[in-house]
């Protein structure tokens, strides 16, 4: 085996380690997208991306180790009866109106939302209050990137709220960028690897919490 | 996965604010819930109390944490890491409201992170006193000032990210300030300069003989196998056998009030020299990254954190590849790291200095 030319000396290996930080900062890697890299069920293009900000990132690299390690020895329990039941017994008998999860905008994304006159615009579309476009990338048809954008009205309403746009493919979602949104916008790279936007695969987008 | 899409149509009724799938979804969750905080706690009354405020998080907003679940994990997986976020943040508040209360809670949920970090950037039997005088500066660090370090936290991000960084941060500290410090035996100090650099490539950086002789050999300094022999046998001779490496670390607020050697302006400047020749190093690297792959940055990344404590297995599940291409990845990664090593003069300048 090759030997490590640096790792014998922890505080070399240590400083140099500073020389992987990413120069941006960047929104943390959400415990539920740390579950599903370590589950192994991202794409190829969001696991990627995923293992980027791992690469770039030394604070969300240590927490996806201990994670691991988290979830390697976390021992089997049962929860006490008499405490679950309880908790059950104290739930409301009802949700009010208008208080539940998710709230859901939905844009119907095909080609005859894409006559913008621009080759690197594959679609856009405004839906309400939301404007969402897709641009291809100039040196790969397969790459993309949306730009989901909330008039400043409403900033309020969603800032730091995490997006979800997705495909729904049969029974399943393909999720194509989760982000929170950030000066009203959403900007992610995305793959458009066999989708097709012109006639088949509407893109959906929903908002989750805020994200802290 | 197979129950993956039964219990994303479960949360997305509960969230839709059905009781029956609310409860159900207490109910499916409420091992995994359980048995974070029997972890925690390590008694069960405590981890009622703290299953209780667990739960009460997760229903917040009608459940709006679990938003972000869609299937494509374990729900247990999905479970357990909201939760040990949740507890995090849970855990720093309480660091924050009372320290004297919430430390325990701390290095229960922390402390095994900890020492895991520290035993991968401190590896091997030639550390092992080290180790805990690390742990030990960690959590000084951490306490200090009335804890502002961890009262930093804003609630950004993940709250084990935050700690762990942080932590790195004091552990590396320490380590260059050891290392500034440390000294050459008496007896060591009184051999040949080559026998000296010997004795810090296998005593104090822990190379095997033939790794030392390759690092010689670089310096310009090449030396046959017999050399190496002979000048191992008369260090071997020279050292004592229960020799550590002079490693007892003072926090900056307890600084010597004698002036040593140690703390001469000769020391201070190379020091200095030295700090200056990692910086560099530092940015070979970051010139070298873009250049990398992705799985490449990640696994040097690993490598620069230290790989002691992790197994193939969780190498090959941390990247997220087969264990036989992490193999074949990290003779890629090394390789590259050599040549960018071997023609970079600051790396030159950083191999000489040491």
């Amino acid at each position: 085996m090759t030997e490590n030319p640096i790792s014998r000396d922890p505080a070399i290996a240590a400083l140099l380690s500073d020389g992987l930080e990413g120069g941006k900062a960047r929104d943390g890697i959400s415990p539920a997208q740390l579950a599903v890299y370590l589950d192994g069920g991202l794409d190829r293009f969001r696991h990627e991306q995923i293992a980027d900000r791992l690469a770039a990132s030394h604070g969300d690299f240590l927490n996806a180790v201990a994670a691991m390690d988290y979830l390697a020895t976390l021992p089997a329990e049962i929860a006490p009866y008499d405490l679950v039941e309880a908790i059950i017994a104290r739930l409301p008998s009802a949700t009010p109106r208008g208080q539940s999860f998710p709230p859901v905008e939905t844009f119907a994304l095909l080609a005859a939302a894409s006559e913008t006159g621009s080759k690197a615009v594959l679609c856009r579309s405004q839906s309400g209050i939301w404007t969402l476009e897709v641009f291809v990338a100039p040196d790969d048809a397969d790459k993309g990137y949306v730009l989901l954008s909330v008039h400043p009205d409403h900033r309020a309403t969603y800032e730091g709220r995490c997006a979800r746009v997705f495909v729904t493919l049969g029974n399943e979602e393909r999720v194509l960028a989760e982000e929170p949104v950030r000066d009203c916008e959403v900007y992610a790279d995305i793959s458009l690897a066999g989708l097709d936007l012109h006639n088949r695969d509407a893109l959906s987008v929903t908002f989750g919490p805020v994200l802290p | 996965m197979e129950h993956s899409s039964e219990d994303r149509s479960l949360l997305r009724a509960a969230l839709a604010g059905e009781p029956d799938a609310q409860a159900r979804v207490i109910r499916r969750a409420a091992d995994t819930v359980w048995a974070c905080c029997r972890r925690l706690t390590g008694d069960d009354t405590s981890a009622r109390a703290r299953f209780e405020i667990v739960l009460g998080a997760i229903q917040a907003e009608n459940f709006a944490c679990l938003w972000a679940f869609d299937g494509r994990t374990r729900l247990d997986t999905f479970l357990a890491l909201v939760v040990r976020d949740l507890l995090g943040r849970d855990v720093l508040r309480g660091v924050a409201r009372d320290t004297a209360k919430g430390w325990p809670a701390f290095e229960a949920l922390f402390g095994d992170d900890l020492r895991r970090l520290v035993q991968r950037r401190l590896p091997g039997p030639a550390w092992t006193e080290t180790r805990q005088d690390a742990y030990q500066e960690i959590c000084a660090g951490l306490l200090a000032a009335n804890c502002r370090r961890l009262n930093a936290y804003q609630g950004h991000g993940s709250p084990a990210g935050f700690v762990l960084h942080l932590s790195d941060r004091l552990l590396v500290d320490f380590i260059r300030s050891f290392r500034a410090r440390r000294r050459l035996p008496a007896v060591v100090a009184r051999l040949e300069p080559q026998d000296q650099k010997l004795f810090r490539l296998v005593w104090w950086r822990g190379m095997t003989a033939d790794a030392a002789g390759m690092v010689l050999e670089q310096q310009g300094e090449a030396v046959s196998r017999a050399e190496l022999s002979a000048a191992l046998a008369r260090l071997h001779r020279a050292v004592p056998a229960n020799y550590q490496p002079e490693t007892r670390q003072m926090a900056l607020d307890a600084a010597p009030e004698i002036p040593s050697a140690a703390h001469s302006p000769e020391a201070a400047m190379l020091a200095n020299e030295e700090s200056l020749a990692l910086t560099k190093a530092a940015e070979a690297i970051r010139e070298l990254a873009p250049g990398l792959a992705v799985a490449e940055r990640l696994y040097l990344r690993l490598l620069l954190t230290g790989t002691d404590d992790l197994s193939p297995r969780e190498i090959a599940r941390l990247m997220q590849q087969p264990v036989e291409e992490v193999y074949r990845l990290r003779q890629r990664v090394l390789q590259k790291l050599k040549d960018h090593l071997a023609d970079h003069p600051a790396i030159k300048s950083w191999l000489e200095s040491v």
